[in-house]
């Protein structure tokens, strides 16, 4: 099992083909007998040149301060960084289900002793899990 | 129902009346859904030159998380050949469709003045659009009405300004991909009036099995990553047999890997956000048209994306112009083989004849055996690439009435793709539909 306090998913936009599958296992293993990608918790958005699977992340606390506002170079293309994180942001809250208008939040699958769902799916290698102490190690 | 939506939408675009039915149960247990489904129901209702009706209808497994679950019939009457005719439209149409609600889409009559639609799993609406514009700038067009978020999901099937030309060769245009053999449909699209269809839909499948589906998509997704290497180097060897330079050329420098709905094999190639020509364009541009440069292939492609022209049969009437001038049966006209240039200055000129199609000009100048002769050659190069499937057209066809792709067969145990049907619908295949692929 995982615990989503100390794993983090590196998303690798080079690599995604924007084939979905990583939206309709998310939506299977938190639906069980439907399907449906408008329920996933990772969503993959076509930008100008490429796909960004985005998860909506678990909320940060309303009263912090946005640290993110600015703009980041990926391959030749400027984006705006509020994009990338959007999915969790406080104020927008992207992702809900379709008919109830509910948040949906990424939980990292914790309740699957495989891990997430869509990491699981991914064969183009874009998503990945990554355990933070191992990463800051790393640095 | 499980797998199925059960429901049709029928839209007349003379009086803009919408209806949604419920689709026979023993009609999809008998046709399955693509081009199967799609036939049949064209047949049912009377389809002719005069009614000119567009039949939609996804694949049974399309939609839902299969591996290369994502194509789409469509179906109509063609004038010339007299008699109806399909083509599969992939990427992620066939998928939005299923998500609206729908298995079938069934229009009718003509609109008073162009327009497209807008499908929704709750609305219907018939927008006016300018007919000038290029696929691509009705796809800007149509999603620059809602917010980023809601217009990411927003498919559509657009024509192109080979529609204003009564062009026989006018295509189709799926999110910016050119659907290959869809000729004649774009012809019927501009006939009504239709300039694109946009979907957009948040309805969800049920799954007979899903914990058994789960585990099988998990599987054959597991069994990809294992043998992908493989797989690629054995689709290359093929490749190199069929001995296409082009090929490389394009496909080997700077590209982006696209997929259609649920494919993990991926094999469309963008450039700078826009599509190259795929396997069996560059065929048809190396072996018909004599065009062997990197170039020259994307420019002629890049037209046909912006006029809106299929290319395989924009390749199969050059090359009967061709035919029909070295037997001085019309004027030479600038276009030789290998000669793009000359080939683009004719696809502009509205009034060349080239604009009749290769099956239009084939039965005005006595052309048929060797127009057949010609799609024969295109067929072959892509059963070659299958040679080692046992029974393969028999069971593409099976494969298109899931909805599934063909290179399916080279990665995928034929026995999962069925199991998977039977995990989506509950239901088993009918022996006699297996053994004789498609009923259309």
């Amino acid at each position: 099992m995982i615990d989503p306090r100390h794993y983090r998913m590196r998303v690798d936009t080079n690599k995604c083909t924007g084939c979905r599958h990583c939206e309709m296992a998310c939506s299977m293993v938190h639906n069980q007998d439907k399907v449906n990608y408008h329920r996933a918790r990772i969503r993959v958005i076509a930008l100008e040149d490429r796909f960004l699977p985005l998860i909506a992340g678990p909320y940060v606390s309303e009263t912090e301060e946005c640290a993110s506002k600015k703009l980041v170079q990926i391959g030749d293309k400027v984006y705006d960084q509020c994009i990338l994180c959007r999915a969790s942001c406080p104020n927008k809250s992207i992702f809900k289900e379709p008919d109830s208008g509910i948040p949906l939040k990424c939980d990292f699958c914790a309740f699957r002793e495989e891990g997430p769902a869509c990491v699981q799916v991914c064969t183009s290698g874009a998503l990945e899990i990554i355990k933070i102490e191992e990463e800051v190690e790393e640095i | 129902m499980f797998g199925w939506q059960g429901k049709a939408l029928r839209i007349n675009l003379s009086n803009g009346l919408v209806r949604t039915e419920v689709i026979d149960e023993a009609l999809l247990a008998d046709y399955v859904g693509g081009c199967a489904l799609a036939k049949q129901i064209a047949r049912l209702e009377d389809i002719s030159a005069q009614n000119n009706k567009l039949i939609l209808a996804s694949g049974a497994l399309t939609g839902t998380a299969v591996p290369t679950a994502a194509f789409c019939g469509l179906a109509s009457y063609d004038q010339i050949r007299e008699d109806v005719t399909c083509c599969s439209l992939l990427y992620h149409f066939g998928p939005e469709l299923k998500a609206c609600g729908y298995d079938v889409l069934i229009i009718e009559g003509k609109a008073s003045k162009w327009s497209y639609l807008f499908i929704t799993e709750d609305k219907v609406e018939i927008v006016p659009i300018e007919p000038e514009l290029s696929p691509l700038e009705t796809e800007r067009v149509i999603r620059g009405k809602f917010k980023k978020w809601y217009s990411n999901d927003i498919r559509t099937l657009c024509i192109g300004k080979a529609a204003l030309m009564r062009s026989a060769l006018t295509g189709l245009v799926t999110d910016g991909l050119l659907v290959n053999r869809s000729g004649r449909f774009g012809q019927i699209f501009a006939e009504k009036r239709l300039k694109a269809i946009a979907l957009r839909g948040t309805e969800e499948i049920k799954l007979a099995k899903p914990s058994q589906l789960q585990q099988l998509v998990t599987d054959m997704l597991d069994s990809f990553r294992e043998k992908k290497q493989t797989f690629f180097e054995a689709i290359h060897a093929k490749f190199v047999k069929i001995d296409l330079p082009l090929l490389w050329e394009i496909h080997h420098h700077g590209i982006e890997k696209r997929a259609c709905f649920a494919c993990p094999i991926a094999c469309l190639h963008t450039r700078k956000n826009k599509f190259l020509p795929n396997f069996t364009v560059i065929f048809c541009f190396a072996r018909l048209l004599g065009i062997d440069r990197q170039e020259d292939a994307e420019r002629l492609y890049n037209l046909c994306i912006d006029l809106g022209i299929d290319p395989v049969g924009l390749s199969l009437a050059a090359r009967c112009l061709l035919e029909l001038e070295a037997a001085g049966k019309i004027a030479k006209s600038h276009f030789r083989l290998g000669n793009t240039a000359g080939l683009m200055q004719l696809l502009k000129d509205k009034k060349a004849i080239i604009h009749k199609g290769n099956v239009g000009l084939a039965k005005e100048y006595g052309l048929e055996a060797e127009c057949e002769n010609l799609l024969n050659i295109i067929n072959k190069q892509w059963e070659q690439i299958f040679s080692n499937i046992e029974n393969f057209s028999e069971k593409r066809q099976v494969l298109n009435a899931l909805g599934l792709c063909d290179y399916a067969l080279l990665i995928f145990p034929y026995a999962d793709l069925i199991k998977a049907f039977s995990f989506v619908t509950g239901k088993e295949l009918d022996k006699t539909f297996l053994l004789a692929g498609n009923r259309a």
